[in-house]
């Protein structure tokens, strides 16, 4: 195991994490005051700033430039995340978010409180920066909403900490290790290797001849278009300045943390979904396709496969579930239209709801599951196994059906009109059969653990948890998502945080870690 | 005036042997001394030594030259070889446009043609003015042949034409009849141009030659269904041609590629059989492999289970394109025994294919002969158009020009013509003044004006004398 390059990502990423956590912790001077600041961002800070001071320093020195092999890379990306999640959790603990050492000292919880108040906050943060979107925070968890209190819990928040909240989804959505490319991809030979560890999708485009020229361009995209989206909220809905910044930093990475309980459904404004509808709608798309878009290459974009089923996926889908909607429920022809459409975007990719879906008919509910499944295409923030992998592993079992009859067929799988090279076949087989595996090892898990769960429940909890979703169906819909994550028991909680993990870094990555020549020395 | 010839192989010799039926003066330069004594018979200038070496060239006279072919074994080396040529000549000769010099590449390898997946325009950069790969005309040569194969010879003349040679069979109602009087007796037969009768060279038709059993004659056919007037003619039978042929090719070589995505753009299904496993994979990677009706097989050609497998039987086309000789026999008169009505294999090796044209079972088509007519076109390209040889009438040529005001035959009417050039006028592409192109029967002109383009038939003796006819 290469040690030094472990600890160089991790040294980085923390340097790059504390930027955006200073940045929230001058907000909160401003908006809280000098002492709320310093007790809920100065740990975190200093830790950050320590930690990677220290790894930087110590490992600096070593000889890096040495070819990084994939492993190593691998295992350095999946073990530079929870020390980030781990930092990115403590503001919550200590802010008031969750029951904390503060609420402790004070008399208002109990040893037990706190200790569960951090692995609350450990959720929340691990649902952040996963861009999961799952949150804990309800009256039972956070201290603010405790009591007769019968208002919005997330609303009454401190902001710097929905801030916060949001800001760890948008780092978290292109990459926390990404950004520290940017930097460092000079020094380290295995600079694609960790890009393609960190990246969504069994690819990374060449958008430039160098990596750090790829993840500027990436990073640039993502920028531009919150600022657009958070401007167009801004400016042509009513939203207010605070929750139109907090919805743009949540809808880029497909993250779908809100501002309120209720989230969109609390705007109930066809302007504003529409908005949000369009953004979502882009980052399921493979970012290099808005790249070669943004730069009139428009032959390329339409010319690629997987957005063309992609949308087609989502068109059929929607068309299904308005037609379903329409006849089986309350709602409107129009209503069921808009509500479908929002919906079929937006769980491929954040994970907000216009509508309380978890109560629409079975088939529509059935239909949300697939589009969770499937997610959206590879190289974009959205999550699921990607379009690419399931056409890849659909046109697989057509080729080994077609073998069966003609054994002596060469058959080749194509994408874009290239043949998929054998060696990357096997990979994709590789990711969904782990999916598969972990989906049922996470189902028999949860049902063990929560012996008052629905099958519903358990498994949309298990496949919205690796896909990064948010919200599951069932008791774990989007109106009753607050009051159910935080009655799972703390195992199911942690559980569920490594599950996320998992999904983020599309689950190889971290299983990378199970195998012990991971761990061998560097021979 | 000499052509100067690169590569004493097959290919070499078999261009130097037919320029030097021309009477043209010929070198041919080889570093292999066995190539070169093999080419003693051939009256030409020998030089050994190597196309880029400026000694060699100067050997074989580079000053004196007005035609360089380089059609060695290496790609790189015709074409680099003809950026060399033309600095040896500009520098000998001091015309530094270097106009006097032709040059002329043979490419094996078709990708490098391509403007985007090799490095076409090669005629750009290379200095070659002529670049020749013959892998196309190996193709359509072969697939035309395959149209009617109880004709003797299906050769392509431009895009809409084809020279067909027809053996006059014992039953033919043209039998005693002469050569001018055809139409009269077969309604919509095309009009002769040739014939050959026994074992004399080829012949130009005067019209009052007797048809014998036994004669060759050649017609020009302008469309696919002529193909059938001349095999009733002649006695002879053809299977119809099936409405989406079911095409069976074995070899995912180079032709074998290349001739799926014939059959495949004319609607057939295709079944390949290639041994070589990665050779079947970059067919199914390719863009032909993209095609829902084809289907590429791995597996041994030789392999009866297999064959029974793909009902090989069943197929209305079978062809041999591996890249060995005596596997292309085995494997097509195999495909013949099994009842496939139309075969077809590619030879490098051109007395094989006179071999297999004996025993008359399958349809063979020499990748040496073809790249052989392919750059002698080249050669001829100062006559622009189409240059055919037509190899079971020894002797006779076809040719296409357009006449410039130079020509001696402007404005004269095509019997005038015809004796004047001593050839056959076969059609006449006329443009009207809208601009719109005629293709005319030589009966339907009264006289030949600037800009016509002819396609005629003529003694290769009499090429050069046509040439200067026509102003070249």
């Amino acid at each position: 195991m290469r040690w030094d390059v472990i600890g160089l990502v991790i040294g980085w990423t923390l340097r790059i994490f504390a930027i955006p956590l200073a940045v929230v912790g001058a907000y909160s001077v401003y908006v809280d005051g000098w002492e709320f600041a310093f007790k809920t961002y100065a740990i975190a800070l200093i830790l950050a700033f320590g930690a990677s001071q220290w790894l930087i320093s110590k490992f600096s020195g070593y000889e890096v430039s040495g070819r990084v092999r994939d492993r190593e890379a691998f295992a350095a990306v999946a073990l530079g995340w929870p020390p980030v999640v781990l930092l990115g959790a403590i503001p919550f603990w200590l802010g008031g978010m969750f029951y904390g050492p503060f609420e402790f000292v004070d008399g208002h919880a109990t040893f037990l409180e706190m200790l569960s108040g951090a692995l609350h906050a450990w959720f929340e943060s691990m649902s952040g920066f996963t861009t999961t979107g799952a949150s804990m925070i309800d009256p039972s968890t956070s201290p603010i909403c405790a009591g007769e209190f019968d208002g919005d819990c997330v609303g009454n928040q401190r902001r710097s900490l929905l801030l916060w909240r949001s800001l760890s989804q948008w780092i978290g959505g292109m990459g926390v290790i990404m950004l520290g490319l940017l930097i460092f991809s000079k020094a380290l030979g295995g600079g694609m290797a960790l890009a393609r560890a960190e990246l969504t999708g069994p690819t990374v485009s060449n958008l430039s001849t160098t990596l750090e020229g790829t993840a500027r361009k990436l990073w640039a995209i993502y920028i531009g278009l919150t600022i657009i989206e958070g401007l167009a909220l801004y400016q042509l809905t009513d939203m207010g300045g605070f929750d139109a910044l907090n919805y743009a930093l949540t809808t880029m990475p497909s993250g779908g943390f809100a501002t309120s309980d209720l989230g969109i459904m609390a705007f109930d404004d066809s302007l504003i979904e529409s908005i949000i509808m369009i953004f979502m709608l882009l980052t399921c798309i493979n970012f290099s396709l808005l790249y070669f878009a943004l730069s009139g290459r428009w032959g390329e974009v339409w010319k690629d496969e997987e957005l063309r089923a992609f949308l087609l996926i989502l068109f059929v889908a929607w068309l299904a579930m308005a037609f379903n909607l329409s006849s089986a429920t309350e709602y409107t022809f129009s209503e069921s239209i808009r509500h479908s459409l929002f919906q079929s975007i937006s769980i491929s990719s954040t994970g907000y709801s216009s509508a309380n879906f978890s109560e629409w008919p079975v088939f529509s509910q059935f239909v949300l599951l697939l589009l969770m499944i499937i997610g959206a295409s590879a190289g974009s923030t959205g999550g699921g196994l990607k379009v690419l992998r399931i056409r890849i592993a659909f046109e697989l079992a057509k080729r080994e059906v077609i073998r069966i009859i003609q054994p002596r067929k060469v058959l080749a799988i194509r994408f874009n009109q290239n043949v998929v090279d054998e060696s990357r076949i096997w990979i994709i087989l590789g990711m969904v059969s782990s999916w598969m595996v972990l989906v049922t090892a996470s189902m028999l898990t949860i049902s063990f653990l929560e012996p008052d769960l629905t099958l519903t429940d358990v498994a949309s909890v298990s496949i919205s948890l690796l896909g990064n979703t948010g919200p599951a169906l069932g008791s774990f819909g989007p109106a009753t998502a607050a009051s159910t994550w935080s009655d799972l028991s703390p195992l199911s909680m942690f559980a569920s945080t490594i599950l996320m993990w998992l999904g983020r870094l599309e689950l190889l990555t971290v299983l990378v870690l199970l195998h012990p020549r991971t761990w061998a020395g560097s021979s | 005036m000499r052509v100067i010839i690169a590569g004493a192989g097959e290919v070499g010799r078999g261009v130097a042997a037919s320029l030097r039926a021309e009477k043209r003066q010929v070198a041919l330069i080889d570093p292999d001394p066995v190539a070169i004594n093999e080419s003693q018979s051939l009256d030409c200038l020998l030089v050994t030594g190597n196309a880029l070496s400026r000694d060699s060239l100067l050997r074989a006279g580079i000053n004196d030259a007005e035609i360089m072919v380089l059609c060695t074994n290496n790609d790189e080396v015709n074409l680099l070889g003809c950026a060399f040529a033309k600095r040896v000549y500009s520098e000998q000769v001091g015309d530094r446009a270097t106009r006097g010099l032709t040059t002329i590449a043979k490419i094996r390898d078709p990708t490098l043609l391509d403007k985007n997946r090799g490095a076409g325009p090669l005629e750009r950069w290379t200095r070659a003015d002529h670049i020749v790969c013959a892998s196309d005309d190996i193709v359509k040569q072969l697939a035309a042949g395959l149209l009617a194969p109880s004709l003797e010879e299906i050769l392509p003349l431009g895009d809409n034409a084809w020279i067909a040679v027809a053996e006059v069979m014992q039953n033919s109602a043209l039998i005693g009849k002469t050569t001018g009087e055809v139409g009269d007796w077969i309604v919509n037969i095309p009009s002769v141009y040739a014939i050959r009768s026994g074992d004399e060279r080829g012949a130009l038709v005067a019209g009052s030659e007797v048809i014998q059993e036994g004669d060759k004659l050649c017609f020009v056919a302008r469309s696919t269904e002529e193909f059938l007037t001349i095999t009733t003619g002649s006695g002879l039978q053809d299977p119809d041609w099936p409405e989406d042929p079911l095409v069976a090719i074995f070899g995912a070589t180079q032709f074998g590629t290349k001739l799926a995505g014939h059959y495949l753009g004319e609607g057939a299904e295709v079944v390949v059989i290639e041994p070589d496993l990665d050779a079947a994979n970059e067919l199914v990677g390719s863009r032909t492999g993209n095609s829902k009706r084809l289907d590429v097989i791995h597996g041994d050609p030789q392999d009866g289970e297999l064959l029974k497998e793909l009902s090989i039987a069943s197929q209305d086309i079978a062809i041999a394109a591996l890249a060995d000789d005596n596997l292309n026999i085995a494997i097509s008169m195999r495909a013949k025994d099994k009842g496939v009505p139309r075969t077809g294999l590619i030879l490098k090796d051109r007395a094989l294919v006179e071999a297999v044209q004996r025993i008359g079972l399958t349809r063979p088509v020499s990748r040496r002969h073809v790249t052989v007519i392919s750059i002698l076109k080249s050669i001829h390209m100062n006559v622009p158009g189409t240059y055919q040889v037509i190899p079971s009438l020894p002797g006779i040529i076809s040719i296409s020009a357009s006449l410039s005001a130079k020509a001696e035959v402007v404005g004269r009417s095509i019997s005038d013509a015809e004796s004047k050039l001593g050839c056959r006028i076969v059609m006449v592409e006329h443009e009207d003044e809208d601009g719109v192109t005629h293709i005319l029967n030589p009966s339907e002109v009264d006289t030949l004006q600037i800009g016509d383009k002819v396609l005629l038939f003529l003694h290769l003796d009499d090429l050069a004398r046509l040439e200067k006819a026509l102003g070249s």
